[in-house]
């Protein structure tokens, strides 16, 4: 099936009241979410994945990509504003956003934000429509020993790249992945781990264990850094349609950075922080500005913005085209897509190229909301960061309880959200990075039953991983990373650069 | 003999909760797996040989974490983080924003730890008290913990309940803990 009839297929999903309404109400609840401080897009996918259960599969993924989409922009507002980066996607926005804003330049840095991220997340999803059926057709001809390969391949980057230590990555993605096999074993059908709960046969429910990871630690988090009545004094801003134009007259940087975005996006571990920084350092080395960069460039916001929303497109191209999610975002986004019954990778696409158009449909009206959203909008998002966090924790902790228990009306799912809230917030005040549980968890599946039908299918036990060309290849990749983690000392300072890379 | 708290809680997680799980899957396995005859033989009968390998990897890195953590304390002397670099996540859960002035961090520590009673109590009461008196009485109690009147506090926590009661209720069709009371919302 061609593209354009994928698009085709996928419109007869999308053009429906509820999947255009949910798209731009997704769109709304990620910007509000991202612009707060601390919150972020994965949160708002958190938060509203129990509400995507009850819905149909395209409403339900445009809703959930459209927090992605808005989320990862709206955390520029408070950054331009407030000197805050809402999330630590727009952490680089600050460096020209925040002194447009104190040379009275607020409303176009805003608008400059705005229409950057729409117009780079438009680049990403041409990217997504067009290369990942082409990933997923090449895929076509994986057998267990490429996926296994490529599962691993998908952590061990998640772990290299973990902003924290490489070692505590591994350690919490092999937990997740150990997570994973809770529950009745599909080959043997043996009972593993479930200590005779029946509730455990199915193993941990993913969203509860998301929820409480993330949204749950981050509350406690939240409290712990204060600042609960505290309301920031915000002026008035306006934002005019017309700083499209003004983000146009960028269109080199444009252009690149969201090439940069869509890149890192697409590789596993990479994400919308790194491809930011990237882009952000590309425009300042190759930038002619009349105000230089780090005193209120134009191009500074222009770059970093088109390439966190551009990181979004990137990043879904492994998640649908192989079942390799990029960061812990698009895991959650699978996680979801795996709920209503679909399961990612290159039978996807050929099964259901309804659904896989209908998600590209909605990513890209996704950003077409971010845009209209972002500029008729900027005073509401600009309040909300008004609201204090004594009365945003208990509400996000209230929609945890219910949106976890609406899942199977079950209280035996809130104790393990709750479980695993009390982990999040151990392993976060050490610094232990929480995506490679996430990702384990849903790569852990995948993982072991490729594993074991590779041995299966092997006359000579694990060199069946070596002996087909694709899958040696991904496993000398593999390797080459766990050698470079366990580089000694004196290389330290040449990895740490890799890394930053 | 090892004296900073930061470096014993390393110790403490590797040990708690990576070895823990390691050592608990691997007890799992002698026994449970053991009885259902699924601790041994091929890849399509072995139900263990996946989680095995896992638990080696677990093993293993928990003890090259725990060894990072003591030589880091013993050459800096100081507060030992691992590899960890200096850009990742310390005090505040914001990036980029410095610790609270106004309240002291033990303040802060304490409030954090009456919510996760709170919350806790929440989850435990729930299903006797029902949806709507419990999640009431959680909100409220929070609210106020966190240093809003009693006044404001029930005004917002009863409009929030009411309002995501109807949304999960009445739109969503979830049926919410009715509770020993027997209050809920029609579904």
């Amino acid at each position: 099936m061609s593209i354009f009839d994928t698009l085709i297929a996928g419109s007869g999903l999308f053009f429906t009241p509820l999947a255009i309404l949910l798209t731009l109400v997704g769109c709304l609840a990620g910007l509000i979410i991202g612009v707060l401080p601390g919150l972020g897009p994965l949160m708002g996918i958190v938060l509203m994945m129990p509400v995507a259960f009850y819905l149909p599969p395209i409403p339900a993924m445009g809703m959930l990509i459209a927090i992605f989409v808005g989320g990862s922009c709206g955390g520029a507002i408070s950054a331009i504003v407030l000197r805050i980066p809402g999330t630590p996607l727009a952490a680089a926005t600050l460096l020209d956003g925040y002194p447009m804003a104190q040379r009275g330049r607020a409303g176009d840095a805003i608008g400059l934000a705005v229409s950057s991220s729409a117009l780079g997340g438009i680049f990403g999803g041409i990217v997504l429509i067009f290369f990942a059926p082409v990933l997923a057709g090449f895929a076509l001809r994986f057998a267990p020993p490429e996926y296994f390969a490529l599962a691993l391949l998908g952590l061990i980057c998640i772990a290299v790249v973990s902003q924290e230590s490489t070692i505590k990555g591994f350690l919490t993605g092999a937990l997740g992945l150990l997570l994973a096999t809770i529950g009745t074993d599909s080959f043997s059908q043996a009972n593993r781990f479930t200590f005779g709960q029946y509730q455990l046969l199915n193993g941990f429910h993913i969203v509860a264990v998301v929820v409480g990871l993330f949204a749950l630690s981050e509350m406690f988090l939240q409290v712990q850094s204060g600042r609960l009545d505290q309301k920031p004094k915000v002026q008035k801003i306006t934002v005019s349609f017309k700083s499209l134009f003004m983000a146009l007259r960028h269109k080199t940087n444009l252009l690149r950075s969201s090439i940069i975005g869509t890149f890192f996006g697409a590789l596993p571990g990479a994400g919308g922080v790194m491809s930011s920084f990237t882009a952000y350092a590309v425009a300042k080395a190759n930038g002619k500005s009349d105000v230089p960069y780090g005193q209120g460039a134009e191009g500074g916001v222009v770059a970093t913005e088109s390439a966190n929303n551009a990181a979004c497109g990137g990043t879904l191209i492994p998640t649908l085209a192989l079942a390799i999610p990029g960061d812990a975002s698009s895991a959650v986004l699978m996680g979801a897509l795996l709920l209503l019954g679909f399961f990612p990778g290159p039978d996807l696409f050929e099964r259901n190229p309804d659904v896989v158009g209908g998600i590209f449909i909605a990513y890209i009206f996704a950003n077409i909301f971010l845009f209209i959203l972002g500029i008729l909008l900027t005073p509401v998002f600009v309040s909300v960061l008004k609201l204090k966090k004594k009365f945003l924790i208990p509400l996000v902790l209230h929609l945890c309880v219910v949106g976890v228990f609406a899942l199977q009306s079950s209280v035996f799912d809130l104790w393990v959200m709750f479980g695993f809230g009390v982990l999040g917030y151990v392993l976060r005040k050490f610094d232990y990075p929480l995506a490679p549980i996430v990702i384990g968890l849903i790569l852990g599946p995948i993982a072991e039953s490729n594993f074991r039908r590779s041995l299966l299918m092997s006359d000579d036990g694990a060199m069946v991983f070596f002996d087909r060309p694709v899958s040696a290849l991904i496993m000398v990749v593999n390797v080459l990373l766990i050698i470079l983690v366990l580089l000694p000392d004196k290389w330290r300072v040449w990895k740490t650069r890799v890394a930053d890379i | 003999m090892i004296k900073n708290k930061r470096v014993i809680g390393e110790i403490a997680v590797v040990a708690l909760i990576f070895l823990g799980v390691a050592g608990g899957a691997l007890q799992q396995i002698a026994t449970s797996f053991a009885a259902q005859n699924a601790s041994s033989g091929g890849p399509l009968k072995n139900a263990a040989m996946f989680p095995q390998l896992l638990i080696a990897i677990l093993v293993v890195l928990g003890c090259v974490q725990i060894g990072m953590s003591i030589r880091t304390h013993r050459l800096s002397n100081g507060p030992a983080t691992g590899e960890t670099r200096p850009d990742a996540r310390s005090e505040s859960a914001v990036p980029g924003e410095p610790p609270d002035p106004a309240e002291p961090r033990a303040v802060l520590h304490r409030k954090a730890i009456i919510c996760l009673v709170i919350f806790a109590a929440y989850l435990g009461g729930v299903g006797i008290l029902g949806y709507p008196v419990a999640t009431f009485t959680m909100l409220f109690a929070m609210f106020f913990v966190l240093g809003t009147s009693p006044l404001v506090a029930s005004i917002v926590a009863f409009l929030a309940m009411v309002t995501v009661g109807i949304v999960f209720g009445m739109l969503l069709n979830v049926v919410l803990p009715i509770g020993i009371i027997g209050i809920s919302f029609p579904s």
